[in-house]
């Protein structure tokens, strides 16, 4: 039977915000970087939820940081793609580009 | 608008609603996001965050409980056959043929026990029957924790369990007889759908809900990083 790992198209977004983010991916900051590239707002629950999904996973570890005043003495948690993250990034980006390349050309206005 | 805090209500609810073990750092995002400014409407972006929050994390319990709760529902509805074996037990043996014979009120509270100890054992029986194959499928079976699981029912089933029982002694005092069950086989039982068996089965399904997702979080190991 065939693997079945590919990612979803949201926790393919939150995984590529915790990549460029780097040392500085937890909440506040992924869900800007998703709102940026989306032009939409983003449900802070929804991104955690996916997030515990990717950890569950393996695909991502956390741990909690330091807490400010701004947040009301509560911790940061700051996540981090694991190599099987990596990895599974690079493979969805693989089939993808693969599918890309496999159409017809689009027309630039649709 | 930049408000200092956000409606405590909201928060409250954020931190006492949302299931799993972010609520802190999600809280601590939203206050953040909240306190910086993020538009003339905060508090209503704050209220639809909470919301949100508070939904995707119940849908996300009940996901993760599914085959809990598909077990629950499939035992439940066996309940009445339970009973119905039970009192045919009660009535065939000799011994506890004896605790008729008893004078009042030693015969109430014996019969009161043994319905209370059969509706237990079937709740320990279901929850036992879901916990070990899990338990041994993640190498993570002991007694000790399965004694834990079973007895994190127990508030639940002595919370639900006066209900039934109250209105059991308001039916006898009104009727002065209760249902006869030993004209039906457990089979017969099983399909039964008359109100004393849906209400048997209403009793134990959420005895039963209780007890296995009290019990889920004991059958895997915390996830790295998560104090708990």
């Amino acid at each position: 039977m065939a693997d079945r790992n590919y990612l979803g198209e949201f926790e393919l977004m939150i995984l590529l915000a915790v990549i460029r983010l780097e040392e500085e991916a937890y909440g506040v900051p992924i869900c800007r970087e998703l709102e940026a590239h989306r032009g939409r707002d983003v449900s802070v629950g929804s991104v955690y939820a996916a997030l515990e999904r990717l950890e569950a996973k393996g695909l991502v570890s956390s741990s909690l940081g330091d807490s400010t005043p701004e947040r009301g003495g509560k911790a940061k948690r700051y996540f981090r793609v694991t190599s099987t993250g990596l990895r599974q990034v690079h493979e969805t980006r693989r089939v993808l580009s693969k599918l890309w390349h496999a159409l017809p050309k689009l027309k630039e206005n649709v | 608008m930049n408000r200092a805090d956000p409606p405590h209500i909201a928060t409250w609810m954020l931190e006492h609603w949302t299931p799993g073990l972010r609520n802190d750092a999600l809280a601590g995002d939203l206050l953040e996001q909240f306190r910086s400014g993020r538009s003339d409407r905060a508090v209503a972006w704050y209220w639809r965050q909470v919301f949100a929050a508070i939904a995707s994390g119940c849908i996300r319990e009940i996901l993760n409980h599914r085959s809990a709760i598909f077990f629950a529902v499939l035992w439940s509805m066996v309940s009445p056959s339970w009973v119905v074996l039970s009192t045919n037990v009660e009535v065939h043996s000799r011994a506890l043929g004896l605790m008729w014979q008893m004078d009042w009120p030693w015969s109430s509270i014996c019969a009161i026990a043994l319905s209370f100890s059969t509706s237990l054992l079937f709740i320990w029986s279901g929850m036992a029957l879901y916990l070990i194959p899990r338990m041994s499928a993640s190498q993570s079976f002991n007694m000790r924790t399965l004694v834990r699981s079973l007895l994190r029912a127990m508030p639940m089933f002595v919370a639900i369990a006066a209900v039934p029982f109250a209105m059991s002694l308001f039916f006898h005092a009104r009727h002065g007889q209760g249902i006869d069950r030993r004209t039906l086989t457990p089979f017969n039982a099983l399909t039964d759908l008359r109100l004393w068996a849906v209400v048997e089965r209403l009793f134990n399904l959420p005895i039963l809900l209780y007890g296995l997702w009290r019990a889920t979080p004991l059958l895997r190991k915390p996830p790295g990083g998560l104090p708990r």
